[in-house]
């Protein structure tokens, strides 16, 4: 181990986090430049990774790990980095200067999780990313994202107190402060497993995720498809690996999304249904615990966030071209967006596992270890689950949007940093299928897999060819209504409709008192920042205080929660 | 607006479709091998059957059981607005 603080200049979040700080706190149009910047800096550092190096610092007596660039830690901050930069090409000009600060903090925290090797670091930045990207929601700007980023905000707030006390448990009790592969079951087993369940969306924790990622804007959406699940992932993988309980929800999850998504009407909804059936395939990948397992579930991260991240960019630029988001609005936009749709087609077929795409090469991992693991059912079902993301993404999806009956939509010119972002996302995603060894030869876990083989592929073009007979059976039924559908959600909108409005109430009775302490650490920054700028930097336009404000907060949770559990820490 | 403008779509696919699978169908009776899992991988035309099949189940589930269960008419608020973004 290295000790030393150099971290800070090796380390790819901290230029993300540090260039969404700048971007906050400096007047407009600066954001453009730390973007540029720091995804510059930040990739030239993946670029010129230290694999098997650790920077640590010791805090308070506490041997901290900041910096744990170890194979897991590096393919998820490589991908982090590809699509941080990506959110930033394809929002260039759309995002305004407060949505990209906070998703690049958001993208810069995301790293630092995993790149975290101590748990008081993985908590800090895993609450520093929750609240990143409330912010991202919250600046979407309708009265919608307000209360869906409260939502969520209430979500991550419990999946964070429950992390806490699961991190203090397992501290308290003589654990290491390496992260690590938890062992037994006791009651730190469980919250943090419940804590990471949450992030990753395992119903019924999931409705945040259907909830709020329509409400952001249309980048912000593509930033909120890559990060938070696959944080989720990667904590499943590192400290769960093996633990049988994820296969049956892992299995469950995959089946639940394409169920949900084929009665979906709302696109990035509908989307984000399959973000909860994707990640679980990860998920049971990381429950059957074999070397092809893990390693599909960290393939399939991988190829997740590429696709996922095309996806969500061409479901924006439909809504950005169009100023529709319901399926029952669109329809016959093809001829007027044809980069678009075929973008947006690579995505899809890379998401439905056809050969030649990403998706195909890393799916195919999780489902071949199941078979190698005699779990033929686990096998049946993730297939089922297969057939129905076709249906759904493949199949559903473009044709009511893309190709279909022409209603006559107005489609207005899109700038050309959208389809540029949408063509590097849509070039990756085919380079990795077919040429899947420069995914495999990242993986932690050595393993001798051939996706192209003829049985392989004779048995994925007839599911898939299957299932397109089926939808154009029954094409006609499958027509989109103006309907909304009940999720878990319900519990909120309904029965518990009067304990969640009395939270919020609770919660703005604290406010005064947060506020005041908020206000002590940002103004502190700012002043600092300022006389550091020797009085250079123009006035702060008021649009920009509600990013200070969400940077404040930021900070000032994650400082305040790293200091109790210090604390807490000394004494025990 | 003509909602079976489309048709043409519909029957291209299917004929396409079908000219693929019964390409592939004789290639992989000719050269394939029994892989491995469940016994039904050694079903011939297992997989295609199981695409349609599968996709009917999923749909019925989700069109026929739960979307009368759980599907709710639109917010009248937003209904309003066009369904605008």
């Amino acid at each position: 181990m290295t000790p030393s603080w150099e971290f800070l200049i090796y380390h790819p979040g901290a230029y993300l986090i540090a260039g969404g700080l700048w971007a906050g706190l400096f007047p407009s149009y600066a954001w453009a430049t730390s973007g540029v910047f720091s995804f510059g800096a930040a990739a030239v550092f993946v670029l010129r990774r230290l694999p098997n190096l650790d920077f640590t610092a010791s805090v308070a007596d506490f041997h901290l790990i900041w910096y744990r660039g170890d194979a897991l830690s590096v393919l998820f901050t490589v991908v982090f980095t590809v699509v941080a930069g990506l959110g930033l090409i394809y929002g260039w000009y759309r995002m305004r200067r407060g949505e990209a600060a906070a998703a690049m903090i958001y993208a810069g925290c995301a790293i630092a999780t995993v790149l975290a090797g101590d748990w008081v670091t993985f908590f800090v930045f895993w609450e520093g990313m929750a609240i990143a990207s409330t912010a991202l929601i919250w600046l979407g700007g309708t009265e919608q994202s307000r209360r869906a980023g409260m939502r969520y905000l209430l979500f991550h707030a419990v999946g964070g107190a429950l992390l806490f006390v699961g991190i203090l448990l397992h501290l308290a009790g003589g654990g290491p402060i390496e992260v690590a592969a938890l062992t037994g079951t006791g009651p730190p087993f469980w919250l943090i497993l419940t804590a990471v369940a949450v992030n990753a969306a395992i119903p019924p924790l999931h409705a945040w995720l259907t909830d709020a990622y329509p409400e952001a804007s249309t980048a912000g959406s593509v930033f909120l498809s890559a990060f938070t699940t696959k944080t989720a992932v990667y904590a499943l993988l590192r400290i769960f690996p093996g633990a049988e309980v994820l296969v049956p929800l892992g299995i469950v999850m995959t089946l639940y999304g394409v169920v949900f998504a084929i009665l979906e009407n709302d696109v990035r909804r509908l989307l984000g249904y399959h973000i909860v059936s994707q990640v679980g395939y990860m998920v049971t990948g990381v429950g059957l615990g074999t070397p092809l397992a893990l390693a599909g579930a960290a393939a399939h991260a991988y190829s997740h966030i590429l696709y996922k991240a095309l996806l969500f960019m061409g479901a924006g630029a439909l809504i950005e071209a169009t100023g529709f988001r319901r399926l029952s609005d669109l329809g016959g936009v093809w001829r007027r967006m044809r980069f678009m749709t075929a973008m947006y087609l690579v995505g899809a077929v890379s998401i439905s596992g056809w050969p030649l795409f990403n998706g195909f090469v890393s799916k195919s991992l999780i489902v071949s270890a199941a078979a190698e693991a005699h779990a033929p059912w686990t096998e049946l079902l993730l297939t089922l689950a297969a057939v129905g993301t076709f249906l759904s993404v493949g199949l559903k999806l473009p044709w009511f949007a893309f190709f279909g009956a022409d209603r006559g939509v107005a489609v207005r010119k899109l700038p050309s940093n959208i389809p540029i972002a949408m063509g590097i996302a849509g070039f990756l995603c085919f380079a990795y299928g077919v040429l899947p060894f420069m995914l495999y030869r990242m993986l932690p876990w050595e393993i001798d897999y051939r996706p192209f083989t003829f049985d392989h592929l004779s048995s994925s073009l007839q599911l898939l060819v299957g299932t397109g007979f089926l939808f154009f059976l029954v094409v006609r039924k499958l027509t989109p209504a103006e309907k909304r559908t009940l999720d878990v959600d319900w519990l909120w909108r309904g029965p518990l409709r009067g304990a969640v409005s009395d939270a919020g109430r609770a919660l703005r009775g604290l406010a005064p008192a947060a506020q005041e302490a908020r206000r002590w650490v940002v103004t502190g920054i700012d002043a600092g920042l300022r006389r550091a700028a020797a009085g250079r930097a123009a006035p702060v336009a008021p649009a920009a205080l509600n990013f200070r404000d969400s940077i404040g907060w930021t900070i000032f949770f994650a400082a305040a929660a790293a200091a109790i559990l210090l604390v807490i820490l000394d004494r025990a | 607006m003509n909602r079976h403008a489309s048709s043409w779509w519909i029957r291209g696919v299917f004929v396409t479709g079908l000219i693929f699978v019964a390409l592939l169908e004789a290639a992989a009776f000719l050269i394939a091998h029994e892989h491995h899992g469940g016994f039904w991988n050694a079903i011939p035309m297992w997989d295609l059957v199981f695409g349609f099949g599968g996709a009917a189940v999923l749909y019925l589930a989700a069109k026929r059981a739960l979307g009368p269960l759980l599907s709710r008419p639109e917010a009248p608020m937003r209904r309003s607005r066009g369904g605008r973004a």
